[in-house]
């Protein structure tokens, strides 16, 4: 059997798979933030006696989760073909509703349903100015980024709310009883579940897919893109509302400037999980190893009180490796006259 | 295969948390107050941001007491920009670790409580210094200048250069900053006085403690009030922006300028007499008492109730306030004439 | 039907002129949105139409504009730099440090060394998005992170204040020549120059084509990749000099120099037609858009909102700019497929 029979099968392969704007690694990627996942735990094991242990993890778990939650619909998005940058704005304002309507005398359950329609009212206007006019996301949610965190201002000023409720503060701080397992974790493991479900198993999932990789030709084949994408966006509204509203209650205050920056931290966990800004490739995996590659890298380098500019070069150094290394590996592949691997 | 790879990484995840259950954690150590000092342990000291010359000017003056005390030097860890996030997981890696003390500058008050607290209930010894977090959630408050006094005296150095008459404006840090704001409604209360009657306060404005900022609220100050006679600018980034602009724009030189200035970078500006004067404390004092404040905490001698008294080593005797605020000093006022006897002071390493 | 699709739909030759007009007719109708608001401010506030306040507007866009200027090429191409901020904050702080340190050095070395620098910045950049033909969002925004924790490494807790800076500094960016501020020469200059490369020669309009077709800019023989470089060079050269002017102007350089700044000219640019999806911009859009954004925050600082309304205002016109900008353009386009 000799070495060419395979490759022209492949070779064939290749040529009937649809045409991407970059080479499709959906398993070597995921397979490599594994691996750096695993290196990444190995290595704060080894380096810090306090790195493996039931309360680092249920601490820094429960700091990441805001974040955390703000990735389950930018991911959703971005394969989708948009962006929303106003996802740190709408957590800090939802934050601030959440503070104001409690202060006010509402009752927990209300509020935070409160919170969600606003968060989601929000996004659907991200959703309708991108559709209705058929501008760029990026561009509308520059605006909206001001907007947002404006009218957060507006209603709080510099003040800050401080009498969040104890229990929703206990939830987005502490773990179940008996175990390390934060509450929060619990809800994020919910949430991405169900989004990964939808993404991959589901045919909403596929027409996402579908809208990122060809809005036209998605088009003509019925898919309702305007409909699914004002959707996504009402979505991502909601949950940053949701994330913003969690932060409150794990710092137990509400304030106008809340989550300022987080937008670009979002985005790079999901550019580094693997998913195309140009839309139609990602995958929910791969974003959720991301987080957790990030997560544990913070972890480790707290622990050992890195300097922060440091620790954001290394992140830096994460993204560009993200990209140069398969791309390097692609070339050399192709160099050596075997197909890139799916 | 994407499937299988799932697999296996959520098998992966799952079991670093159950490791994680598995695993006693280390948690901090030690009775809260009592039987412990800074010779056999380790204070954190948690600036707003290390990027910045007074924070470090005051784990300067931190670590003298340290080697005046003859106990460890301090833990200075921090963002290298404000980052409110950033601080709390400083906070949570210290407390982890089993520091037996944290003094933190808060960027937030309310927001570091909960983990402050949560220190505070693993046993660290939690105090504040220069921003104050919530009272609950630290024993002692060190601040370099009382907040009254500060307010006070930069603005009567404003009233005394415009001869107690004329409109002026402020230029503060970020709104949200809570020492600047004590100062304005200092600044405010003496102005009340009928002697500062001719005197009246145009505007606000917030630089947020960057040049560009203040500098373009500066310009917009010249642009919207053309008959200004005063600024005080309550940052040095403020001051050393205002400053500019008014040379820039070739605003009315009779111009006041006065507020916080720093020293090392704006001493110049007193010595070719630009500035007639400009107010500060010493952050390295403050480090300093910090520091033995922390000590006295830990050994258990003071509790951080008012009346409190404690030993500063070479500043002499300090006695808690009423909150639990100890003032390390007073109001500096510098001028050309006293600036250069001060820049060692300010020494950051 | 999007515009973007119908715009693809169309052969390549009549394209041409069509888009043409439609850039055409993109700028008008941001020039009306500018005058409309300029008008809005003068009757708001009185102090807003004299000829220092128009100084002040031009003097606070003349550095969005240089930086904008790169920025833009970098889109029109069909990529992004997010890395603008890191890069002025980092040659900022070089180009400020240096001269503080040796101040016997003549100013125009230590400009041409911040450019420099910011050749390099912008190069690392272009090579691995132009060879290795990665996303550039990544990159820039690895390199975001990258260069600004480098300048905060290279800088620690250090200011460089205004004077300790050598006298001739500061003046870099407040001398003016005839009347005109030093600022908005360089600006004006750098505009031209690029407006003149981008416009009026075959490389500087292949840009465009690099950026709405690829694959027919490569049919053409067009340089894809060195011209892809070539702008995240550029990109990075004119960050180097914004660097210097940014310490000339604003006086007190630190590590924070710049943080976020890349939003301030995305959104100027984008404000100003510039199309994130490529094949679509050009200088004067910068130059309005960059004037928009100054209008507004100068405006709004001489009208007593209160400071707590400037973000909402700000990123309310922002909105209603482009939505109005996007209408007045579908409806030249619906004018233009029926001509």
């Amino acid at each position: 059997m000799t070495a060419t029979a395979p490759i022209k099968q492949d070779r064939a392969a290749e040529q009937t798979r649809p045409r991407r704007r970059l080479p499709a690694w959906f398993g070597p990627w995921e397979i490599a933030l594994l691996g750096l996942v695993i290196i990444a735990l190995v290595y704060g094991s080894l380096s810090s006696p306090f790195f493996a242990t039931g309360p680092n993890f249920a601490i820094t778990t429960t700091g990441a989760m805001s974040l955390a939650l703000m990735v389950v619909p930018m991911t959703m998005l971005m394969i989708a073909g948009e962006i929303d940058l106003s996802v740190a704005s709408v957590f800090g304002l939802a934050g601030v509703v959440f503070g104001m309507t409690l202060n006010a005398g509402v009752p927990l359950v209300l509020a935070l349903l409160i919170g969600l329609v606003l968060g989601a009212l929000a996004g659907f206007v991200n959703g309708w100015l991108t559709t209705r006019f058929g501008l760029p996301s990026l561009v509308v949610t520059i605006g909206t980024l001001g907007l947002y965190r404006g009218i957060a201002y507006i209603l709080l000023e510099n003040r800050s709310i401080s009498s969040i409720p104890d229990g929703w503060a206990s939830f987005a701080q502490n773990a179940v009883p008996g175990t390390y397992i934060p509450y929060a974790l619990i809800l994020f493991a919910v949430i991405a579940a169900l989004a990964a479900l939808i993404l991959h198993r589901g045919a909403f999932g596929r027409r996402i897919f579908a809208v990122g990789s060809s809005p036209t030709v998605s088009r003509y084949s019925g898919i309702r893109v305007v409909a699914m994408k004002r959707s996504l966006f009402a979505l991502s509204g909601a949950i940053a509302a949701l994330a913003g509203m969690l932060y409150s209650g794990y710092v137990a205050s509400a304030r106008a400037d809340n989550g300022t920056g987080l937008e670009l931290a979002t985005i790079a966990i999901v550019l580094i999980g693997g998913v195309s800004m140009f839309g139609g490739r990602g995958s929910f995996v791969g974003v959720i190893l991301a987080l957790i590659l990030v997560t544990a890298l913070t972890s480790l380098m707290n622990l050992a009180f890195v300097p922060t500019n440091i620790q954001n070069t290394v992140v830096g150094l994460l993204m560009i490796g993200a990209v140069v290394v398969p791309a390097i590996v692609t070339r050399v592949r192709l160099r050596a006259g075997r197909p890139s691997k799916s | 295969m994407r499937i299988r790879v799932a697999a296996i990484a959520a098998i992966a995840a799952l079991t670093v948390g159950l490791a994680g259950c598995a695993s006693g954690g280390s948690t901090a150590n030690g009775t809260a107050g009592g039987g412990k000092s800074l010779t056999d342990c380790q204070m954190t000291m948690i600036p707003k941001n290390t990027d910045n010359p007074f924070f470090g000017a005051a784990a300067y003056g931190a670590n003298l007491a340290a080697a005046d005390l003859g106990g460890e030097k301090v833990n200075y860890t921090g963002t290298a920009q404000p980052d409110v996030p950033g601080q709390i997981q400083r906070i949570q890696s210290a407390a982890q670790q089993g520091a037996c003390a944290i003094a933190v500058s808060g960027l937030d008050p309310d927001a570091l409580a909960p983990s402050l607290k949560q220190a505070k209930n693993a046993g660290t010894t939690v105090v504040s210094y220069d921003a104050d977090v919530a009272k609950d959630a630290r024993a002692l408050w060190i601040t370099g200048a009382a907040d009254q006094e500060l307010g006070e005296t930069q603005f009567k150095l404003l009233a005394d250069e415009m001869g107690d008459n004329g409109k002026y404006a402020i230029i503060s840090a970020q709104s949200t900053a809570a020492g600047q704001n004590a100062w304005i409604a200092a600044a405010a209360e003496v102005a009340k006085d009928p002697k500062y009657s001719q005197m009246e306060l145009v505007k606000v404005v917030y630089g947020n403690d960057v040049p560009q900022t203040s500098y373009d609220a500066a310009v917009s100050l010249f642009q919207a009030y053309p008959d200004l006679d005063g600024i005080l600018a309550i940052t040095p980034i403020a001051l050393e922006a205002a400053v500019k602009a008014k040379q820039d724009q070739n605003f009315n030189p009779n111009l006041v300028i006065t507020g916080l200035g720093w020293p090392p970078s704006d001493g110049a500006l007193l010595k070719d007499g630009t500035l007639k004067s400009f107010v500060l404390w010493s952050p390295r004092d403050m480090g300093y008492v910090t520091y033995y404040a922390v000590n006295a905490l830990l050994t258990g001698q003071i509790t951080g109730k008012e009346g409190d008294t404690f030993e500063a080593g070479k500043l002499g005797t300090y006695t808690v306030g009423p909150n639990g605020e100890v003032d390390a000093g007073k109001p500096l006022v510098f001028t050309k004439d006293n600036v250069d006897d001060q820049l060692d002071n300010f020494k950051t390493e | 039907m999007s515009a973007e699709t119908a715009q693809a739909a169309r052969p390549a030759a009549p394209r041409a002129s069509i888009m043409r007009r439609a850039l055409a007719r993109r700028e008008t109708s941001l020039l009306a949105v500018l005058i409309l608001l300029v008008i809005v401010f003068s009757l708001l506030t009185p102090r807003f139409a004299t000829l220092g306040n128009a100084a002040q507007i031009l003097n606070s866009m003349a550095i969005t504009v240089i930086v904008g200027i790169g920025l833009a090429m970098v889109l029109m191409t069909r990529n992004i730099d997010v890395s603008v901020g890191s890069m002025v904050g980092l040659t900022a702080y070089f180009a400020a440090d240096f001269s503080a340190r040796n101040p016997q050095v003549p100013l125009i070395l230590v400009i041409l060394g911040s450019c420099l620098l910011g050749l390099i910045l912008g190069s690392i950049n272009g090579v691995i998005v132009a060879t290795l033909r990665v996303p550039s969002i990544m990159v820039t925004l690895g390199t975001l992170y990258i260069y600004r924790g480098v300048d905060s490494m290279l800088a620690g807790s250090r200011q460089v204040t205004a004077n300790s800076l050598p006298p001739g500094f500061g003046e870099i960016a407040s001398f003016s020549l005839l009347g005109v501020p030093a600022l908005v020469v360089y600006a004006a200059v750098i505009a031209i120059a690029a407006h003149v490369f981008t416009r009026h020669s075959y490389s500087g309009r292949s840009l465009l084509a690099i950026g709405s077709a690829p694959a027919a800019a490569e049919k053409l023989g067009i340089p894809a990749r060195r011209w892809v470089f070539l702008t995240f060079a550029v990109s990075g050269l004119l960050c180097g000099f914004a660097g210097v002017l940014w310490g000339a102007r604003y006086g007190t350089v630190d590590s924070s120099v710049a943080s976020g700044y890349e939003l301030t000219v995305l959104a100027a640019v984008v404000v100003g037609g510039v199309s994130v999806n490529g094949g679509n911009g050009s200088i004067l859009g910068v130059l309005i858009g960059a004037a928009i954004l100054s209008v507004i925050s100068t405006g709004l600082a001489l009208v007593n909102v209160s400071q707590f309304w400037l973000q909402a205002i700000q990123g309310a016109v922002i909105v209603t700019a482009i939505v109005v900008d996007a209408l007045i353009r579908r409806r030249s386009e619906a004018r233009g497929m029926r001509s």
